[in-house]
Order: structure tokens, then sequence, then C-alpha cells
């Protein structure tokens, strides 16, 4: 061995700690637990609409992960579908995000694969 | 006239021309390019434009950080801590002033030294060997629990899984791989880029996509006020601009440390030495301003080893000597001999963008500022897309951004646990460099650390440590004393025979932090 360390020295001595300080941290949470209870309301999360939009980039990610479907038209369906699910789903915000997928996922693939020559996912 | 005096005349006059055209495109760009969360400068200075844009974009990161707390480039990230929190309160306008004046002053000032005392301290950077540069990032690294917004075990824990993480994949010494389980992917480690993304941009939007568009923090444009520095300001922050210059500048000298560190040292020199350490949560201006000044001045600092030494400060300097070695001067000790033309060149051109920077960026700043008015679902949407292409431009891989997602949800995990996300940065970037440089001293001094208290420039690093370290508690103990003679006023007040009872209440409000009630004075 050339240094005293070892090869994985460092990272195993802060794996250690990282087990250990949440541990301890975790025994003085589940100790204070009865005072701590009901101090401050949780805030409640819009998980409905929360849930659709990590649905929706996930799909994008694996679309784009599996391949087949050209970068442009996926990214367009994406922003369409991910701006229609975050706005109030009015006619008139919908055709503004529809204006706005086809505008950016057209104009940004041109720039960066045209322009600024960048290999983006097939 | 020889051919090759014409060729190289002819070569300085196209680089006068063309360097003024490229200078004002390159600036804006680099601003909208900062400003656009996940196309850092790393990415578009590999295609175009290399002194102009590196200005702009490390300027411009600072937007889209003080605005939606999205860090344009890694740089910005300690701008984001304070600068949002600032923005929020109402002070949008003094935020961005504050910083894009920083960054002006940052870059005039390593400019100066740039072009007066380049040689002298690219001579004394060669005197930094591992040790010093290890005792520089561990005083970084020690501080990082000064960054801290919440609880000092929070903090630590951060900053500890931040290492962690650098430290994932496989050791470029012994080729032995950590933290991998046996997942292949991880034996390359994690990408610095999509990590950093993912923590401060992703969990950002999945923060807010959590709640109603009502609740969303949306600075409006009719806060955007105060958008010039006073002469107040310059007598406020002016030692404090300069420090974090001088810091900026000379971190930025030494090989391999970048920018980001500069602002990490700066950022905490800045609030180890703040007599207001209780608005770390709403923000704090010098602390803007000693991010913004380090970052912008290590732009003109790494250009010093550059030009004098051929040894690049940053990545980004590697591309720029690539673009001299095209052009023909070898870039090294001998450049300012044999082709000053280019080494002025170079050092006029760092001037030229600064200032071409200074008037873009003031005269882009309100509609720039704009973007904050669009709504968040056609935003974010965007800012989504330009991530993802940002991320696969860097390695070219898709798994990076998985990567960055990923670590998006462990983002919006620790901000929800109440976990500061300030000291993952330290963490992440400082673990690498220091085990580095650590190895790097322990086998050139056969294993020996005691280099890090017998070499005077780590002991200075070590000592200057220490002291940063302990200097918040010096500061908390003096406002302990300073409080003290109210009490004994009190007291002597009592002693002198008026009302016994006034004493009780006092006593009680320092010892438990209760209000005196009824029961307690009987």
């Amino acid at each position: 061995m050339f240094e005293p360390f070892g090869p994985a020295g460092l990272p195993r001595y802060i794996g250690g700690i990282l087990i250990a300080l949440p541990t301890l941290r975790a025994v003085l949470v589940l100790r204070n637990l009865p005072n701590s209870t009901g101090s401050t309301p949780a805030q409640k999360p819009n998980m409905g609409r929360f849930a659709i939009a990590v649905a929706i980039t996930l799909a994008y990610l694996f679309a784009l992960t599996i391949g087949g479907v050209p970068f442009r038209y996926l990214t367009c369906a994406f922003l369409f579908a991910l701006a229609a699910t975050l706005t109030d789903m009015k006619p008139q915000s919908l055709g503004i995000a529809s204006v706005i997928a086809v505008v950016a996922s057209f104009e940004l693939t041109y720039l960066f694969t045209e322009v600024l020559t960048i290999i983006l996912p097939k | 006239m020889t051919y090759g005096h014409g060729c190289s005349r002819r070569f300085h006059l196209d680089i006068c021309v063309l360097a003024a055209v490229y200078i004002a495109l390159g600036v804006p760009l680099g601003i909208i390019v900062g400003a656009i969360p996940g196309l850092g400068g790393a990415m578009l200075i590999a295609l175009s434009l290399p002194v102009s844009i590196y200005v702009g974009s490390v300027s411009g990161g600072l937007i889209s950080a003080i605005l939606l707390n999205m860090p344009g480039t890694p740089s910005a990230v300690m701008t984001t801590l304070d600068g949002y929190p600032v923005a929020q309160n109402g002070r949008a306008g003094r935020a961005l002033s504050l910083g894009i004046t920083a960054s002006i002053v940052g870059g005039l000032i390593s400019w100066i030294f740039l072009a007066l005392l380049s040689p002298t301290l690219a001579d004394i950077a060669l005197k930094f060997g591992p040790y010093e540069i290890f005792s520089l990032v561990l005083m970084a690294l020690i501080l990082i629990a000064t960054i801290a917004e919440g609880t000092s075990l929070k903090s630590f824990l951060v900053a500890l899984f931040g290492v962690a993480i650098a430290l994932v994949g496989t050791d470029m010494s012994s080729g032995v791989t950590r933290f991998d389980f046996g997942i292949p992917i991880l034996a390359g480690g994690f990408p610095l880029l999509p990590v950093l993304l993912g923590v401060f941009v992703i969990a950002q939007i999945i923060d807010d996509l959590t709640k109603e568009e009502r609740e969303i923090e949306v600075i409006s444009d009719s806060k955007l006020t105060e958008l010039r520095p006073t002469g107040a300001d310059l007598k406020t922050h002016g030692p404090n601009a300069v420090r974090s210059s001088l810091i900026g500048t000379w971190i930025a000298i030494l090989p391999g440390v970048g920018s980001t560190i500069a602002a990490i040292v700066a950022y905490t020199t800045t609030k180890s030495l703040s007599k207001k350490p209780e608005t770390v949560d709403k923000g704090e201006e010098a602390r803007i301003v000693a991010a913004e000044d380090s970052n912008n001045a290590s732009v003109n600092g790494a250009l010093s080893p550059l030009i004098t030494l051929g040894i690049p400060g940053s990545v980004i300097d590697a591309i720029l000597i690539g673009a001299l070695v095209i052009h023909n001067p070898q870039p090294g000790p001998l450049l300012f001999q044999n082709s000053p033309e280019i080494t002025y060149g170079v050092i006029a051109a760092a001037l030229v963008a600064n200032l071409v920077m200074m008037v873009f960026i003031f005269a882009g700043l309100r509609p720039i500022a704009k973007i904050v008015t669009v709504p968040r679902a056609f935003l974010y949407s965007v800012i989504i897309v330009c991530r993802i292409i940002g991320t696969c431009s860097l390695g070219g891989k898709i798994t990076d951004v998985w990567v960055m997602f990923g670590f998006g949800a462990i983002g919006y995990v620790f901000r929800n646990g109440g976990y500061p996300l300030g000291p993952f940065v330290p963490g992440c970037i400082l673990a690498p460099l220091a085990e580095r440089e650590l190895r790097s001293g322990l086998m050139l001094y056969d294993r020996s650390l005691m280099p890090l208290l017998t070499r005077p420039i780590s002991l200075v690093f070590i000592v200057l440590t220490i002291v940063l370290a302990v200097w918040p508690f010096v500061l908390a103990r003096k406002k302990a004393k300073a409080a003290q003679p109210r009490f004994r006023q009190n007291r002597r007040f009592s002693n002198n025979g008026r009302v016994k009872t006034e004493l009780r209440p006092t006593r009680v409000v320092i010892s438990t932090g209760q209000a005196p009630g009824r029961g307690m004075t009987k």
C-alpha cells in the first residue's frame, strides 16, 4: 500500500460517519417526538398535479432513453403535456401551451443541433 | 519585411477587428447562456468565443440564481443562497444590482492584477505544492459549517453527503471502485453539473409544483427597483468587494481550483467575518457581493497562469490554450517575449469583455428580469428541456439526465426535511480536490503529514482556518458580554433600595427566555 489511508480509506470513514450521524439524529428525533408533534402544520401539497407532472417527465425520459422518436417531436409533446398539466386547462392556456411547445421544441432543436452542433438524444 | 512578419501583422489586425466583434457578440450570448439554468459556460465555451462568453456566462449565472433560486452556472450556486432570500423579501432589484456591480468590480480588480502582476503572481502560484492547496481546500471544507442556515448537525450531514457523492467512482490513484455497490454505471462516478442542477434546480421545480400557483413566490416586476448601486454601497461593501476579489483572483491562479471554489471561499470568509450572523435565513447583501465578486475575479485570475506559464487555471482555460495553440504561439513563459501582441491582446480582451458585460447587463437587466413574470407552467417546461439538453451535451449520456432528476428528488427531500442545501456544494466540489492533493502530498513527502505544519504557506492556511472557525464564537461571546452591563445596571438600580421585585423578572428573562408572568413576581 503506497499511502496510509488505503485505497478507499477516506470514503470508508465518511460512509461510517454518514451512517452514525443520521442514526444519532433519528434517536434525537424519536426522543423529542411527543413534544414536536403539532408544532407546525404541514403544508398540504397539490399531489394530483404533481403526480401527473412527474409521470409525464418520467415518460419523456424513458422515451429519450429508449430512442426511436425524433427529439423535436418528443420534446414538443412533452412541453405541451407538461405545460397543459400545470396550467388551468382553459382553452387560452392550452393554446399558449401548444404554441410554446411547437416553437420551443423546433427552435431549441435547430439551435443546438444546427448552430451549436450538439448531439442530442435520438 | 519577411513573410512571417507579414503573416503575424495580418493575423494581429484580424484579431483586433474580430476580437471587438466577438466580444460584443460573446458577452450578451454568455449572459443569456448563464441565465438559463443548465446551459453553463463550460458547454458553450467549447463551441465559440472563449474569453467574452466566459466573462458573460459567469456574470449571467446570477440572474436566474437570484430571481428563480436556480443557479445558471455552478459558480452562481453560492449567490443563490442569499440572493434568492433577498429577492423574496421584495428586493430583487437590489440583489441583482449588487450582484452585477460586484461582478464588474471583481472583474476589474482582478484585471489590474492580471495586467500588472501576472508574472509575479504566477511565480508565487508555483510555490503552491499539494499540501498548500490541500490546506487551502481544508480551510474551505472546515468553514462549510458556517454556510449553514439550519442546525450544525444537519449542515454537517449534508456536507458529508456531498463529500460521499463526490467520492463515488474509480479511485484514480489505485483503480479501486468506491461506493459503486457493484453497479457498473457508478464506476465512473457522478458528473458534477447534473448533480448540482438536480439538487438546486430540479428540487426547486419539484418544490414549486407541489404548491398551488398562488403560493409560489413570484417576484413581480414592480419590485424591480434599486437597480443602480449608490455611493453608500461603495462605503458599505467596498472592503468586502476588494477582499473577495483578491480571494477570487488568487484562488483562480492555483491550477485546477476554479471559480466555484473561489466563490465558496470568499462567501465563507465574508460570513465568518460578518457582524450580522442572525440574518442568515433572510439573505445577506454582503455575501451576494462576496460570491459574485470572487467568481468574476476568478475569470481573469485563471488567465494569469495560462498566459505566463501555459498552465490552465480551469477546464475552460484549457480550451483557451487549445485556441492559442491553433493560432501558432505556444503558451508558456516565453509567450510574453515571443508573442506580446497575443498576450496583451488576451489581457485587453478580458478588460473589454468586462466593460461590454457591464453595459449589456445593466441595459438588459429589466427585460431579462421579466422572466419571473412568465407563468411557471411555461417557464418550467422550457427550463426542464434546456436542462436536459445542457446535461446531454456535456457527457453525451442520457444517464446523466437520470442522475440530475434523481438528485432533484434527493434535494427536494432535503429541503422539506429542513436540511440546508448550501453545505452540499462545497462538500461535493472540494472533496475530490482535497483527496487528490492529500494523496499527492503523502506520496511526495513519504507518507508524512508534518509538512502541513512545517511548510510556511500551508501553516498560514491552517492558522487562518482556526481563526476563521473560532471568530464567530468570539463575536458571539463579545455580544454576550455587551449585553451584561444592562443587567448590572438593573442590579445597581435595585440595590439602591427601590423596588426589590423588579430584579426577578429580569433574571427570569435572561435565564429562561420566557416572558415574566404575574406568578413569577410574587
